[in-house]
Order: structure tokens, then sequence, then C-alpha cells
């Protein structure tokens, strides 16, 4: 035994220092950053795996809600019709960053009056549009904050416009389900067409066919001569305000909507300064004006608002 | 207990700290309104799609809070004092919440490129502190918590 451990010692004695850089293992014979390693190695196959299935994922063209009924999330609803009355005032009819198109008058043609789904007579706001086009969506932000404001929608549901198309899926919405219910004024409303194309017709699928008035007050109003921001006869969106207010197209552009989603947007509605949110007020008080002007200037509280007197005055409405 | 060399104690703090600073700032612009959020706009890259997505919640607690609470433990856990205390547990918190803190950065940015279809150059932050946190945190954890035995 004295002699194995005399060996011992001098082994120990004469083994040679460790090399400066040489690996350092332990016991176990792990390196030290083994963990490490691992660590790296586990990250950059779950982030290659997380690319992988992105491009595999966007090599085929990816059209928002394309198929299906995506109901608007209670929380952007309430951002929608929620607008303050002072951010509308605030707001007036003027955005900092594009022009918005103040409605053309249209005097001496009927009033539309069309029934509601009550079955009553009020002085009718006609909407005639198609999911696939972006002004359309553009638009429908403003209708929605505008109308908000005189009745209630029910089963507006989320919609992008196409992704083939200029302003490529602006992030709106559709009321191909909606209702809306108003003491003041009834809303109709066609969503010609889906927002995606049939490949065996080359053209957007069908969607929503106007009926026989629909169809008659489109091809008699939605032309560049009673519309002057129209180019062609037809071209869409056509908004009627009973007939007595019209708007062709939207009233600022889609781009401005560009890359964010609905949720985004709406939460901007509501600060006066906003730049995302500014249009789409500024439209909604020139749309308030032309309800208020239809409908007996009802309700008083936003007909008599200071937003919606701006809008007076730049649609030369007369008030009492 | 094994020691843990001075960089080590530095390196993690200083992490901590950049990561505190920007889970405060993502936590602030998520209460006060996206309109303070200062980051580029494009297709690829769009703070404020992300930090108002329906991912920036987890278990109804905005994403930006929960960073800003790790973090908050991560400034105490690797400032010298936590380092230096001798209970055994506070060192395991330590990297079981770097650990979790990495598997979660995972799943966010995959929920921004997979869901979301943007990326948040801020919250990117975040991710590359928590990455560099954990990475640091396995050259010394294992060994001081004799998970690997010591060196020979």
């Amino acid at each position: 035994m004295a002699t194995s451990n005399k060996k011992s010692t001098n082994a120990a004695k004469k083994a040679p220092p460790a090399r400066p850089g040489a690996k350092r293992r332990t016991r176990s014979g792990r390196p030290a950053g083994l963990f490490t390693w691992v660590t790296i190695g586990a990250v950059v196959i779950v982030i290659a795996g997380i690319i992988l299935i992105k491009v595999v994922s966007s090599s085929t063209p990816n059209q928002k809600y394309a198929t299906g009924f995506h109901p608007v999330p209670a929380s952007i609803m309430s951002e929608l019709t929620g607008v303050s009355l002072s951010t509308f005032n605030q707001v007036g009819i003027n955005a900092s960053i594009t022009a918005v198109t103040v409605p053309t008058a249209l005097s001496g043609a009927t009033e539309l009056n069309w029934k509601g789904t009550d079955g009553v007579k009020r002085p009718t706001v006609y909407y005639f549009g198609a999911e696939y086009c972006p002004f359309c969506a553009a638009e429908r932000w403003v209708m929605i904050v505008a109308l908000s404001r005189f009745g209630t929608f029910t089963n507006v549901g989320l919609m992008a416009s196409s992704s083939t198309d200029y302003a490529p899926n602006t992030p709106t919405y559709t009321f191909v389900n909606a209702t809306y219910t108003s003491p003041y004024i009834n809303f109709s409303s066609v969503e010609s067409a889906k927002n995606t194309v049939n490949p065996k017709t080359g053209s957007w699928y069908l969607l929503q066919k106007p009926n026989k008035a629909q169809t008659a007050d489109l091809e008699a109003y939605d032309t560049p001569s009673y519309i002057p921001s129209v180019q062609n006869a037809g071209d869409i969106p056509f908004i009627s305000f009973n007939n007595k207010w019209l708007i062709g197209g939207a009233q600022y552009s889609p781009l401005i909507l560009k890359n964010l989603s609905q949720s985004t947007i709406a939460s901007d509605l509501n600060y006066s300064t906003s730049l995302l949110g500014q249009p789409i007020i500024a439209a909604a008080n020139l749309l308030s004006a032309a309800v208020c002007d239809t409908d007996g200037q009802m309700p008083v509280a936003v007909c008599t608002s200071s937003g919606v007197k701006a809008a007076d005055s730049a649609m030369s409405i007369k008030t009492s | 207990m094994n020691p843990v060399p001075r960089w080590a104690v530095w390196t993690t703090f200083l992490l901590s700290l950049a990561g505190f600073g920007i889970a405060g700032y993502l936590t602030f612009v998520h209460f006060a309104g996206v309109q303070y959020l200062t980051c580029s706009d494009n297709s690829l890259i769009n703070c404020a799609e992300v930090t108002t997505s329906a991912q920036s919640y987890f278990l109804g607690i905005p994403v930006a809070v929960l960073g800003l609470c790790q973090y908050s433990a991560m400034v105490v856990l690797n400032s010298p004092f936590g380092w230096s205390r001798p209970e055994r547990f506070v060192h395991v918190t330590r990297f079981v919440l770097a650990a979790i803190g990495l598997c979660f950065i995972l799943w966010l940015v995959a929920a921004e490129l997979l869901i979301i279809g943007h990326i948040c150059l801020w919250c990117t932050g975040v991710h590359l502190v928590t990455l560099a946190l954990f990475l640091t945190l396995t050259r010394v954890s294992p060994q001081q918590l004799g998970w690997m035995g010591s060196n020979d």
C-alpha cells in the first residue's frame, strides 16, 4: 500500500500543467460550455423552423378574410362607435396629412325614404360597394364612425381589400351581414363582390345583388355628371344620403391605412391629434352633416356640435 | 456553491438593466398609446401592429407588463448583491426565470412572424437581451450550482 501511495503522489507531481487555452472539462467529462452550445443550437433550430414555415406559408397568396365571416371584436366596435364629441369637435373637417373630400349636393332628385328592417320609411343612407375595393375599405371606416352617432350597427364583419389591387389588403369591415337600427334614418347596403377572384371567370366572386331601386339609383347618380370625383359611371363606393348628398370614391386615401390592423387604427380614433384618426373623424363630421341635412337635424346634440357645424359651412348647409 | 467570475456578474447586470429599460418603455406605450411609439413602419417592421395585436396579451396580462416584471426581478437577481447571496434558491430562480424568458421570446418571435406578420424592433431588442442573458448564464450557472461538477 505504501509503495502504491508513493507512486500516486509521484504521478501527481509529474503531471504536466494544463495548457493555456486547453478545453476545460468537468469531472463528468462534459465541456464547461455544453449548456451554452446546446442552447444556441436549440434557438437556431427553432428560429430556422419559424422562418421555414413563414417562407412556405407566404409562397401562396395571402388574402385576408377570403372565406368565412369574422365578426368585429367588441373591443374594436366600442372604439369605432365610442369616439367622443370633443374629439369630433376638435378635429372638425380637416386632417393634417391629407385632403378630405366634401360630399356633393344633389338637388331635385326623388328622396329615397326606403323602408327599414322594421318596415318604417325614413330618410335612407344607401351604400353600394364591394369587399375587394380599397376605396370602399377606407370609406367604411368613416361610415361606421359617422352613422354610429345616429344609430347602432350589429353584425359588422372584419374585412380587407384585395391583396392584388391598389392599396392591397387595406384593413376594413364588411356590411354583408350588417344590420343598422336608428330612430332617424335607415341604412341600405350592397356589398356586390368578395375580395377574391373567381378563377373560372377571371372576375371577382359576386356577393350581393342590388334590388331594382338600388340599381336604379346607382345607374342614375353614380356618374361624373353628378359626382365630379367619379371618373367613370358605376365607380365604387357610391353613397347616397337620401339623394340629397352623394359620395363617389373614398373621402381620403386608403394608403394611409397601409400595413395596419383594425385594432391599431381603431385605437387611434379617439385622439384628435392622431394623424391616422384625423382623416376618418373629419370625414365622419362631413357625413354627419349630410345625415343631419336629411333627417331634420336630429339628434340635436350631434347636429349642433361644432364639428358638424364646420361641415355645414363647408357644404353650404343652412340650418335655422 | 462555486464562485462566478466578475465579468458574468456585470454582464448579466447590465443586460438586465437594458431589458428593464426597454420593457419599461413598451409598458408605457401600452398604456399611454401607440402615438408614443418611435418605430419605423413598413411591410415587415411595424411596432404598433405587434404591440396592439391579440398576441400582445398572455392570459389577459399585457406581455409588456410581464416583461417588465421579469426584468424587475432579473435586475435584482443579477445585481452584485444578488450574485453574492449565499442562498441557493436565489441562483436557481435566476436561471429558471431566464430559461422561461427564453421560451417566451421564442413564442413571441413565432407570433410576430407567423401570426401578426410584422416585427417590432423594440420587442426584438428585448428578445436579443433575453437570449444574451440566458447564454451568459449557461456559461456560469451550471458550474455555480454544481450541476456539472467542479473542474479538474
